[in-house]
């Protein structure tokens, strides 16, 4: 056991490496959006599941919260793909990134920045999300679909990034 | 049923997803983040390379007619200036539609950069037990009905 702490099973990866093979996977799972029926309810396939939305953290969560609440909530019955099927993509990376932590020895409750102000973080980029349409990781797909206004979204995103890097650096770090 | 095909394959993507982001530290806010204090490439070559392995897979699908909704790839030319769909507000007009991905991106970009990492990589550091993880991923699935809610009080849903 103690040989496995030292060498973990799964070696460490460059971002890159990361990226590349997630990058391809999410564009190709577009072609698994055709096993779903053309019209739901009356939308078309294109309401149902809009192209370059292979992978979302808030797209795909808001369909699965969908999928749960099954219409609790009226003004949010507008993802069609909610009501055939849920999308377990978050679900998949929560599973997914603890067996791997717990596989390295590196899965432990730990003290990183105040709770109650990562929930009010996840509250506010939630709604940028919705405004924006898109995840930070939907924005890049939507430019890889070459799509105009994605372009103007991520540009306005990187802006978003520096302008806060400056905020924290002027409060004095972390 | 077919459909559950769909879950599965969504689910499949979300653990190699968890596995390879664990590994790697791949986050999307931080790699304009660092880029800008360090000028360190580590992770911004994460996102790029995200991106271009993205073109090539649409290129690909489009190449072999297997792609979702066929005649939309690559958008731009097909569609123009509009936007692919995603935004829960109302907007019709390219200059609505600007304004809406303008006001969401820095606000997206802006929080979460505070919050230190992109929702991608908060979910994976939640996964590994980090405590302001687990209240950042409370907060955005929470934080969705709740959005929704504001949006439409405001009278912006689309």
């Amino acid at each position: 056991m103690k040989e496995s702490e030292k060498r973990p099973v799964l070696p460490r990866l460059k971002a890159w490496q990361a990226g590349l093979i997630i990058g391809l996977f999410a564009a190709l799972a577009q072609a698994v959006y055709n096993v779903l029926p053309k019209t739901v309810e009356g939308f078309p396939a294109y309401r149902i599941a809009p192209p370059a939305y292979g992978f979302c953290m808030f797209c795909h969560v808001r369909d699965l919260v969908n999928w749960f609440l099954n219409g609790a909530i009226p003004w949010m019955k507008v993802a069609p793909i909610s009501v055939i099927v849920p999308t377990l993509t978050a679900v998949g990376i929560l599973i997914g990134g603890s067996l791997t932590a717990v596989a390295v020895g590196e899965f432990h409750l730990k003290r990183t920045y105040n709770p109650g102000l990562g929930f009010i973080y996840g509250l506010l980029v939630a709604l940028s999300a919705a405004v924006l349409g898109a995840c930070s990781t939907r924005v890049l797909l939507r430019v890889a679909y070459f799509d105009a206004v994605a372009v103007f979204g991520l540009i306005s995103l990187i802006l978003g990034v520096f302008v806060a890097t400056e905020f924290i650096l002027k409060r004095g770090g972390g | 049923m077919q459909i559950y095909a769909f879950a599965i394959t969504t689910f499949i993507l979300g653990l190699l997803a968890g596995i390879l982001g664990q590994r790697s530290g791949f986050c999307f806010i931080g790699g304009y983040r660092d880029f800008y204090l360090f000028r360190d490439t580590h992770l911004v070559k994460g996102v790029i390379s995200f991106a271009l392995a993205a073109i090539i897979g649409y290129t690909l699908l489009t190449l072999t007619g297997t792609i979702f909704v066929t005649g939309t790839f690559p958008w731009a030319f097909y569609k123009g200036l509009s936007a692919i769909p995603g935004t829960i507000v109302k907007a019709t007009t390219l200059e609505s539609s600007l304004l809406v991905a303008a006001v969401g991106g820095f606000g997206l970009g802006f929080f979460s950069a505070l919050a230190g990492g992109c929702p991608f990589r908060q979910h994976v550091m939640a996964s590994e037990g980090g405590k302001g993880s687990i209240g950042y991923v409370l907060g955005f699935w929470i934080g969705i009905p709740i959005t929704y809610a504001i949006i439409y009080a405001l009278g912006l849903l689309a």
